[in-house]
C-alpha cells in the first residue's frame, strides 16, 4: 500500500460507520486522489476511472456498517476498487475491441508522444485530431499537455478558472480519442464503444 | 518465469508511458493468455511498484468534481432522516390527510391505472433480465424463476441446476410455448437435447416430445438455435412468412412482428430456407444470411458476431442505423422510442453490454451523436437533436 496517503482516523470511522455524510467526504477527499491516479494509471481514460472511483466508494458507503475501525481501512477501500478494476482489465484483455479502445485512450491520454514511439501513422492521426479541436480547446491542450505549463499558468493565461481548464482538457482528450477511434475503424461509422458492466449492490 | 519477468515488464512500461503498439499488443496477448489468478497478482503486483506520473493538480480537480454527483446518490435517505424531527408536530395531519388520499387513489386506480407505476427515472430503467413465461397445452401458465436462466424439458420440466419447475410434462405431442416479455430472456433445452436461447419480446412452441418423423417448432422474435444432431428427424422451424429446415447446425433467426424482415444467420451447419409465400427455397452455408421480405428472399453475407451477440451479454450496433438500435433497445429496457423531428440518419458501430443502465447509453447517444433524448413517465423515450 502506498505510505504517502493520509492517515484515516478511527474516529472519523466510526462516524462513517454511523452513517455520517460529512465523515464520508472526508474520506473521500483524502483518499480518493490516490485512488484516482492508481486507476488512471491502468485505464489511462477519465471517463472509466470516475465510474470505477465513484462505484468504489458507493459501495463502501452501502457496506458501511461492516467497517471495523480497527481493520487496515486502506487495504479495504482498496480491495474494493482492485476488484473492479481488475475484472474491467481482464475483460479488455480478451477483447480486441476493448483494446483498440484503450490504445485509443493511451494515445491521446500522452499527447507529448514522440512519433517514434507509436508510428508515423499514429502520430499524424493524433496531429489531426488536435487540429480538429476548437481553437480553445486546442490551446488548452497545446499550454498543458505539449508545453507542460501547470492548470495555475494556463488559467491565467487564458483568463478561465482552473476547473475550465481541466475540463476542456477532459472534453479535448475525449475527442481526440474518438478521432483515434474513428480512424481505427474507418471511414464514417460512427463508433459507440462502451465499457459496460453493472455492479449490484446488495 | 522469464515470461513473467517480460510481462511485468511490459505491463510497468504500459503503466508509466507511451509504449508501442506492438509492445501493447505484445502485452495483451500474453495476459490474456494468464490463469485469473496469475493475470490478477500481476497486475496488482505492477500496478504497486513505483508510481510514475503525478498530476496531482488535475487529479484533485477531477476528484472535486465527481463528489456532487456521488453525494446525490447517498444522501437522500439520510437527509429524510435529519429533518424528521421537524416533521413530527405535523404527523397526526398527515396521517389524517394520507388516509383520505390513500381511500381516493386506492378507489380511482383500478379504474384508471391498470398498473400501478412509479415515476422512473432513465438511471433507474435496469437493463433486462432472465424472465420467461411457460404456458401449457391446457393454457396452465408458470412464471419461471428470474434466479434461473433456463429450463430443461423432459419427463419433468427442469431449472438448469435440477430443480423442479413442473412434475409432468403431459401428453407427447401438446404443444407449449415459452415466452420471455420486453426486458426478459431465457434459454431452453428441448426434450431431443436442442438448445434455443430465446431474446426479449420473443417465443417459441414446441411438443413437449417430438413424434416420430420430423421435429417441428414455431418462433417468433428472436432465437438462437443450437440443434442436436438427429438424421432421422429433420429439425423445422417456422416463423413469419418462412420455414427452414435443419439437420444439426446452429444458426440465430430474428423474425420480429414489428421488422419487415426474417432474417437467417448461420453459424454452423447446413439450413434450407423455404419462403412460404413465393414457394421457393435456399441453401445457406455457414456466414451466411438469408433475409425474408415477402415474397423475396435474399442471402448474403453476414457478420455472424453481430447478429448472435445478445446471446452472450452484448449489444453489438455493427452497421446498424439508429433506427434499428433503437428497436433492440426497446425491447431489452421495455421502453417505447419516438422521434421528433426527422429520424437521425448515418450508423452506429461498437459493442455495448446488455447490463448497463439505461441512462448509460444515454449519455452516450448524446455525447457521440449529439442525440437528445428526453424521458417520460409512460416508458417513452422522445429522441431529437441536441441543440
Amino acid at each position: 500500500m502506498t505510505s504517502s496517503s493520509p492517515n484515516i482516523s478511527v474516529n472519523l470511522l466510526c462516524k462513517l460507520r454511523d452513517g455520517d455524510t460529512l465523515a464520508f467526504e472526508e474520506i473521500y477527499r483524502a483518499l480518493a486522489p490516490k485512488l484516482y491516479q492508481r486507476l488512471l494509471r491502468l485505464f489511462k481514460d477519465t471517463a472509466t476511472v470516475e465510474e470505477i472511483v465513484q462505484d468504489t466508494f458507493l459501495k463502501l458507503w452501502e457496506k458501511r456498517q461492516q467497517i471495523d475501525p480497527e481493520q487496515g481501512f486502506k487495504t479495504y477501500l482498496y480491495r474494493i476498487a482492485d476488484h473492479l478494476a481488475i475484472d474491467l482489465f481482464r475483460k479488455i484483455s480478451r477483447d480486441k475491441a476493448l483494446q483498440e479502445e484503450l490504445w485509443a485512450s493511451a494515445v491521446s491520454f500522452y499527447l507529448q508522444t514522440e512519433e517514434t514511439t507509436i508510428g508515423k501513422e499514429q502520430y499524424q492521426l493524433v496531429v489531426q485530431a488536435i487540429q480538429q479541436l476548437s481553437p480553445k480547446r486546442r490551446q488548452v491542450v497545446l499550454m498543458c499537455k505539449l508545453e507542460g505549463r501547470s492548470y495555475q499558468e494556463v488559467a491565467d493565461a487564458m483568463g478561465i478558472s482552473v476547473s475550465t481548464v481541466s475540463n476542456q482538457l477532459v472534453k479535448a482528450i475525449k475527442e481526440i480519442k474518438r478521432y483515434v477511434l474513428r480512424s481505427a475503424h474507418g471511414e464514417q461509422i460512427v463508433l459507440l464503444y462502451l465499457l459496460g458492466w453493472m455492479i449490484i449492490f446488495q | 518465469m522469464e515470461n513473467q519477468a517480460y510481462i511485468k515488464q511490459l505491463l510497468a512500461d504500459y503503466l508509466n508511458k507511451q509504449i508501442s503498439r506492438e509492445e501493447f499488443n505484445q502485452l495483451f496477448s500474453q495476459l490474456g493468455d494468464l490463469e485469473d489468478e496469475a493475470f490478477k497478482a500481476t497486475v496488482l503486483q505492477v500496478l504497486e511498484s513505483q508510481p510514475a506520473f503525478v498530476d496531482a493538480r488535475f487529479i484533485d480537480e477531477r476528484v472535486a468534481a465527481l463528489y456532487p454527483q456521488l453525494q446525490a446518490k447517498i444522501e437522500r435517505p439520510v437527509k429524510w432522516q435529519r429533518r424528521w424531527h421537524l416533521v413530527r408536530p405535523y404527523i397526526s395531519v398527515a396521517a389524517v390527510v394520507l388516509v383520505i388520499l390513500f381511500t381516493g387513489w386506492f378507489l380511482l386506480s383500478e379504474r384508471q391505472y391498470p398498473k400501478k407505476k412509479d415515476i422512473v427515472t432513465t438511471e433507474q430503467v435496469l437493463p433486462g433480465t432472465n424472465r420467461a413465461k411457460l404456458t401449457l397445452a391446457d393454457g396452465l401458465t408458470v412464471d419461471l424463476s428470474e434466479y434461473q436462466n433456463g429450463v430443461i424439458m423432459g419427463d419433468e420440466i427442469k431449472y438448469s441446476d435440477g430443480s423442479r419447475v413442473l412434475g409432468s410434462t403431459g401428453k407427447g405431442a401438446s404443444l407449449m410455448t415459452i415466452s420471455t416479455p420486453k426486458g426478459g430472456t431465457y434459454q431452453i433445452t428441448l426434450s431431443d437435447g436442442t438448445q434455443v436461447w430465446l431474446n426479449a419480446g420473443s417465443s417459441l412452441s414446441y411438443p413437449a416430445h417430438f413424434p416420430e418423423g420430423e421435429r417441428m417448432v414455431e418462433v417468433s422474435g428472436e432465437a438462437y438455435f443450437e440443434v442436436a444432431k438427429d438424421e432421422k428427424r429433420p429439425f423445422k422451424v417456422s416463423s413469419s412468412g418462412q420455414q427452414i429446415e435443419v439437420l444439426g447446425t446452429a444458426f440465430n433467426i430474428a423474425a420480429y412482428p414489428d421488422e419487415a424482415d426474417t432474417k437467417t444467420t448461420l453459424v454452423q451447419g447446413k439450413v434450407k430456407v423455404f419462403n412460404l409465400i413465393a414457394h421457393h427455397s435456399n441453401l445457406l452455408r455457414p456466414g451466411q444470411q438469408a433475409t425474408v421480405h415477402g415474397a423475396h428472399i435474399e442471402v448474403g453475407q453476414a457478420n455472424v458476431e453481430a447478429s448472435i451477440a445478445w446471446k452472450d451479454g452484448l449489444f453489438n450496433f455493427h452497421e446498424l442505423t439508429i433506427d434499428q438500435a433503437m428497436k433492440q433497445i426497446e425491447r431489452w429496457y421495455d421502453v417505447n422510442v419516438r422521434y421528433e423531428g426527422k429520424k437521425p440518419s448515418g450508423y452506429l458501430g461498437g459493442k455495448m453490454s446488455r447490463g448497463v443502465k439505461l441512462s448509460t447509453f444515454l449519455n452516450f447517444l448524446e455525447q457521440d451523436f449529439q442525440i437528445k433524448a428526453e424521458w417520460k413517465s409512460d416508458r417513452t423515450l422522445i429522441l431529437k437533436p441536441a441543440s
